[in-house]
């Protein structure tokens, strides 16, 4: 509770702020739109930004999910044999920093404007940290565990799925982290770019509609939204697995 | 007594780029059914190696391991290794969910394993904490436990890696007494490595020596049990033993190119 109050306390001091520095003055009123008129703003428009935020969630999801299951996949070989792991760790190597973005315009070549596209940069953005992060963490079981699961007879996909997995949890949650913040920077900056196909499109070609009628405080609401749904989504589905798994076993520092 | 182990001309030779270690060589011995052997000696000694061949963790060189005539390949719950580590136990789950797990693995039934489980725990003095994770206990309790998921899949034989070795005194000799009934009582085969001679003595029926990769000896232990520490024949047969280790594990710490380590250091 106290800690609420304190988060609390820091949103009033952000918007005093930001009020403040609107009130000084010295540049055009609509590149820095008050609290009050973004507020508006969020509750005129909030049936488009439902729509708009359902729409990105759901992309988000689905490019999600095909990136953990590739990044499963990708793991499990990569584990299996020194030749596949030297393979996984080349590609990694080679692909990991190239951002999402940079592969939009093959992703247009490929499968044209819209939601395959968009589907494609989200995958591609996820797949190489969840890989990262699940190779790092097989590959940091403590080795008496894995004899134990050996010892018991277990081997190949059961042995992954039933001693290797819930042991490197704490790898696989920030994993899962990682790779749902590099979906979400995918799509925004995907929508941003080309916009959407079909009237349908998520928050960034909300954003990209409000800064191209030049309507900032739409802008500001947008951002908002964005960051709302982070704080969601760490608060109420990463802190709470968390705190059932790794921190109920203390296989993590808490 | 029939003969449970049979360990024949084990070589187990580690190849680390272009050297080659010796693990163990030429290794011969057998254990009956129901004892209780040591194996000691120094660190690097190859104890620890012979122990993993047996569980089938490494692949042998040359000679043959064969469990009631029946040649080891690979490891499973017939042969069943406690290691040293205290961290074994699987952290996610509790005591009880640990020895469940274990049983479901290895009986592949749906059966409820919650009466057999906690039957485990009480045989070694863990009741009523079947519902605790790993991280809330003691590492003997830890220990205690391990044995417990160990002997819950009814293993022929026990492999016992320095199991006690990162306890304190105090638990340690707990767990001595406790380890020594929940063997009378199961009648499971134990092959116990450890490089403390007391604790050899304590426990085993023989006791195997080892130095250099090489098997210098097996002593049979004279005493009966329980045994005393305080009777004369209790001190001489530990000042035979360790003599026996003096004279065959001279020199035997195997620093490798000590000139060259020598080197190093001055600088």
């Amino acid at each position: 509770m106290r800690d609420f109050l304190w988060k609390i306390a820091f949103i009033l001091v952000a918007a005093i702020i930001w009020e403040l520095i609107r009130l000084a003055g010295g540049y055009p009123k609509l590149l820095f739109p008050g609290v009050g008129s973004i507020a508006i703003a969020l509750w005129t428009e909030r049936l488009d930004i439902i729509s708009k935020t359902l729409f990105s969630l759901k992309i988000i999801g689905m490019g999600l999910i095909v990136a953990i299951v590739l990044a499963m996949l990708g793991t499990f070989i990569s584990i299996s044999g020194k030749f596949f792991a030297e393979i996984v760790t080349d590609l990694m190597a080679i692909m990991h920093p190239l951002p999402g973005i940079a592969i939009l315009p093959v992703a247009i070549l490929w499968f044209g404007i819209g939601i395959k596209a968009i589907l494609f940069v989200i995958v591609f953005s996820a797949v190489w940290p969840l890989i990262n992060h699940f190779y790092t963490g097989f590959r940091s079981i403590p080795v008496n565990q894995l004899e134990v699961g050996r010892n018991l007879g277990l081997a190949g996909w059961e042995l992954a799925m039933k001693v290797m997995l819930p042991a490197s949890f704490p790898h696989i949650l920030s994993g899962l982290r990682t790779g749902w913040a590099r979906a979400w920077q995918a799509s925004v900056a995907a929508e941003l770019v080309f916009g959407a196909a079909g009237g349908q499109g998520g928050l960034g070609w909300y954003l990209y509609k409000k800064r191209f009628m030049m309507e900032t405080p739409g802008v500001f609401a947008g951002m908002l939204i964005i960051v709302l749904i982070g704080i969601a989504v760490e608060y109420l589905i990463f802190a709470g697995v968390e705190k059932r798994t790794v921190r109920k076993w203390k296989t993590i520092i808490s | 007594m029939s003969n449970l182990l049979t360990v024949s001309e084990i070589t187990k030779i580690y190849e680390s780029g272009k050297r080659k270690v010796v693990g163990v060589k030429n290794i011969n011995f057998c254990v009956n059914k129901g004892h209780f052997i040591s194996i000691i000696g120094p660190s690097g000694c190859g104890k620890s190696t012979l122990l993993r061949c047996i569980a089938g963790f490494e692949k042998t060189n040359n000679g043959k391991i064969s469990l009631n005539g029946r040649p080891v390949t690979k490891p499973g719950p017939d042969r069943f290794m406690i290691f040293q580590g205290l961290d074994q136990l699987f952290p996610w789950l509790t005591l009880k969910e640990n020895i469940v797990f274990a049983m479901r693995v290895v009986d592949k039934g749906r059966e409820n394993f919650n009466k057999k489980a906690e039957a485990y725990l009480e045989l070694v003095g863990l009741e009523g904490f079947g519902g605790f994770h790993p991280y809330q206990l003691s590492g003997g309790m830890k220990q205690r436990a391990s044995i417990a998921r160990a002997l819950s899949v009814r293993p022929k034989l026990l492999l016992m890696d320095e199991p006690f070795g990162s306890l304190d005194a105090f638990s340690r000799r707990a767990i001595h007494q406790m380890f020594l009934k929940v063997w009378q009582k199961t009648g499971v085969t134990v092959v116990f490595v450890t490089h403390d001679i007391e604790e050899a003595i304590d426990l085993s029926d023989k006791i195997l020596v080892f130095s250099q990769g090489k098997l210098k000896g097996s002593i049979e232990n004279p005493l009966s049990r329980p045994r005393e520490k305080d009777i004369p024949a209790y001190r001489s047969f530990l000042l035979k033993v360790s003599d026996f280790l003096d004279e065959e594990c001279d020199g035997c710490l195997r620093l490798e190119e000590p000139s060259t380590v020598g080197a190093k250091l001055a600088f």
